[in-house]
């Protein structure tokens, strides 16, 4: 009998996908382990713990008491806050998992771009710029349109486009307030080249040190600025196959030179005709509900997948199902309480959508990009082809009524 | 029947190779699920008793759900699953063409009646499970007990909390089945989608 730990941070919205996958093996047992103590951790001492995210000392610590008591094989980190703590305690029980120092790279854009550029992995062109200096009082190297960036915040938050001094004076005082929003020790910010083109996104799995690219996912919605919010996501990709082989390749190179070699990686690259560039990447899978949009030959989810890989099993010649599959991450459009979203039902029956999730609870305040970090909701589809599954989704949106007050 | 026509899908489980789950494209016991820890808890039980019977495959346990059967052989180098899950699907094959009840009725027979399973779990969720997840603003419900199965649902901060999964596979069920061995599935009839005040509130990445 095998032993995982889980660490799942309370934010998560992915605890009963992975629960679910731990399920199906008979033979592991699952401990689960947050940044906050379970209402009922005291009855359940082996399966649920609390374990220190922020100070790696302390988490050791914990860790290796319960280790003494129930031994661990596995260790997986859930969410962006959970990577981190997880590489501490693999590091600790000298369990095969993402180097704590290639971790640490994820979690600042800035030394990831400078490790990037050590090895010469292809990436926009940018600079670092102490947090406490506005960008008009430094010497600006980077060209119009730029992007202005957080080092350490997640799915598109504080991202801007600027195509003028301006637009960029202004961008960077609301960075400035969203950091002090969100307790940011961020000492940086990055501004960086726009990259005019199209984006996708990679989810992978790293296996000693190789790079198992699960999907790539088109993003079919431009994504040009100002903002930057994920919208929809399509797979298999329709990129020729040479260029999808030069992504895989790309992002690969990128692997290596952030020193990634076993866990889940979540990636995103630019491109256009004439050459890519490499956006970033996250050392854990896709977040929020989205893993559901990917189903695996036998019928496995991603997490069952990541779970096998994380106990040991060899996940290079994992296939995704045939069909065409899509997500759309339903964004704030505005500021406000949230009171619901009428038309579900008319949405629902639209053929080809598998389920209209709204993940936001009534009376949640919700904050759009590029303050806010919450979705409204997701909606999933299949079909023949990416293009039909887009269009499945875009009508399925159609029906959708958000009510903020 | 042609034994042919039943669908079965063998699926050895990663890291453990010694294990293999079966699915079959039909209830073999339906509404039940029992385990087999040991070849003297197969007798009565014609499936049982042919698979922990069959020397060659040298049983270790065996669990019976429904549609699914989890085999555990006991362990040696080198098993090879086309060869083992070949046989397994044959003894499932003629039990199914047989007609005869996979297992035994009277495992379900020697359950305790339903009321006694709903007071146990009644007293288990007053005295050690509410109390606690009261500190979270949370509170379980016992809805019913139909046969063996219980029926619960999480309110209050439990309601549409981020870890509410976790409280009950990792927690409720844990001290459930811990206490009360006799319970079936352990089902949740709550709307999570509904939860006005979760406790923990999910967060986008």
């Amino acid at each position: 009998m095998q032993r995982l730990l889980l660490l799942i941070p309370t934010t998560t919205y992915r605890a009963k996908a992975f629960v679910a996958a731990a399920d199906n093996l008979s033979n592991v047992k699952l401990t689960m382990a947050s940044e906050e103590a379970s209402a009922l951790a005291s009855l359940c001492p082996e399966y649920l713990i609390e374990i220190s995210f922020k100070d790696r000392t302390l988490a050791c610590e914990q860790i290796l008491a319960y280790h003494e008591n129930y031994r661990i094989d596995a260790v997986i980190g859930v969410d962006d806050t959970a990577t981190l703590p997880a590489a501490w305690v693999a590091e600790a029980l000298n369990i095969k998992h993402h180097t704590v120092n290639a971790v640490v790279t994820t979690r600042n854009k800035g030394i990831m771009r400078q490790k990037l550029c050590a090895a010469a992995v292809a990436q926009p062109q940018f600079q670092l710029i102490k947090v406490t200096t506005p960008p008009n009082e430094t010497n600006l190297t980077i060209p119009f349109p730029c992007v202005i960036k957080p080092l350490s915040l997640s799915a598109s938050k504080g991202v801007m486009r600027c195509n003028n001094i301006n637009e960029l004076r202004e961008a960077y005082h609301t960075l400035i307030q969203i950091l002090q929003q969100c307790k940011s020790d961020d000492t940086d910010y990055l501004i960086e080249a726009y990259v005019d083109g199209w984006e996708v996104a990679i989810e992978g799995i790293m296996h000693n040190g190789k790079l198992n690219v699960l999907t790539i996912f088109d993003k079919p919605n431009p994504l040009k600025g100002p903002l930057f919010p994920e919208t929809i996501y399509l797979t298999p990709s329709e990129l020729p196959t040479q260029r999808q082989i030069e992504i895989k390749s790309l992002t690969a190179d990128a692997m290596r030179a952030l020193g990634l070699t076993d866990g889940p990686i979540h990636a995103e690259i630019r491109g256009n005709d004439s050459a890519l560039w490499f956006i970033e990447v996250a050392a854990r899978s896709i977040g929020g509900y989205c893993s559901k949009v990917l189903h695996f030959e036998h019928n496995r989810s991603l997490e069952d997948i990541i779970i096998q890989c994380a106990l040991g099993d060899d996940c290079h010649a994992v296939t995704r199902e045939k069909a065409a599959s899509g997500v759309m991450m339903i964004q704030a459009p505005k500021a406000g309480l949230f009171k619901g979203v009428d038309g579900i039902e008319a949405a629902t029956a639209i053929s080809g959508v598998t389920e209209i999730l709204i993940s936001a609870h009534p009376e949640q305040r919700l904050t759009p990009l590029p303050a806010g970090s919450l979705y409204i909701g997701f909606i999933f589809a299949k079909g023949e082809t990416p293009k039909q599954v887009q269009n499945t989704i875009d009508m399925a949106f159609k029906h959708l009524v958000i009510n903020i007050e | 029947m042609d034994p042919m026509d039943i669908k079965i899908q063998a699926e050895p489980t990663s890291g453990h190779d010694e294990e293999c789950k079966f699915t079959i494209d039909r209830p073999i016991y339906p509404n039940g699920a029992v385990f087999f820890g040991n070849p003297s808890m197969a007798a009565g039980s014609p499936l049982a008793e042919v698979l922990f019977g069959d020397e060659d495959l040298n049983l270790a346990t065996l669990l019976v759900a429904e549609d699914k059967i989890v085999v555990n052989l006991v362990q040696r180098p080198g098993i090879d699953w086309r060869t083992e899950a070949k046989k397994i699907a044959t003894h499932i094959r003629e039990q199914i063409c047989s007609g005869e009840a996979a297992i035994s009725p009277n495992i379900k027979e020697a359950l305790p009646p339903s009321e006694e399973i709903k007071t146990a779990v009644q007293t288990i969720l007053e005295e050690e499970i509410n109390p606690a997840v009261a500190s979270h603003g949370g509170f379980i419900t016992l809805l019913g007990v139909e046969g063996n199965n219980v029926f619960i649902q999480l309110g209050g901060g439990c309601q549409g909390c981020g870890m509410a999964n976790v409280t009950l596979k990792y927690g409720i069920e844990k001290v459930i089945r811990e206490r009360v061995p006799a319970v079936g599935e352990i089902l949740d009839s709550t709307d999570h989608a509904s939860g006005r005040n979760p406790f923990y509130q999910q967060s986008k990445k």
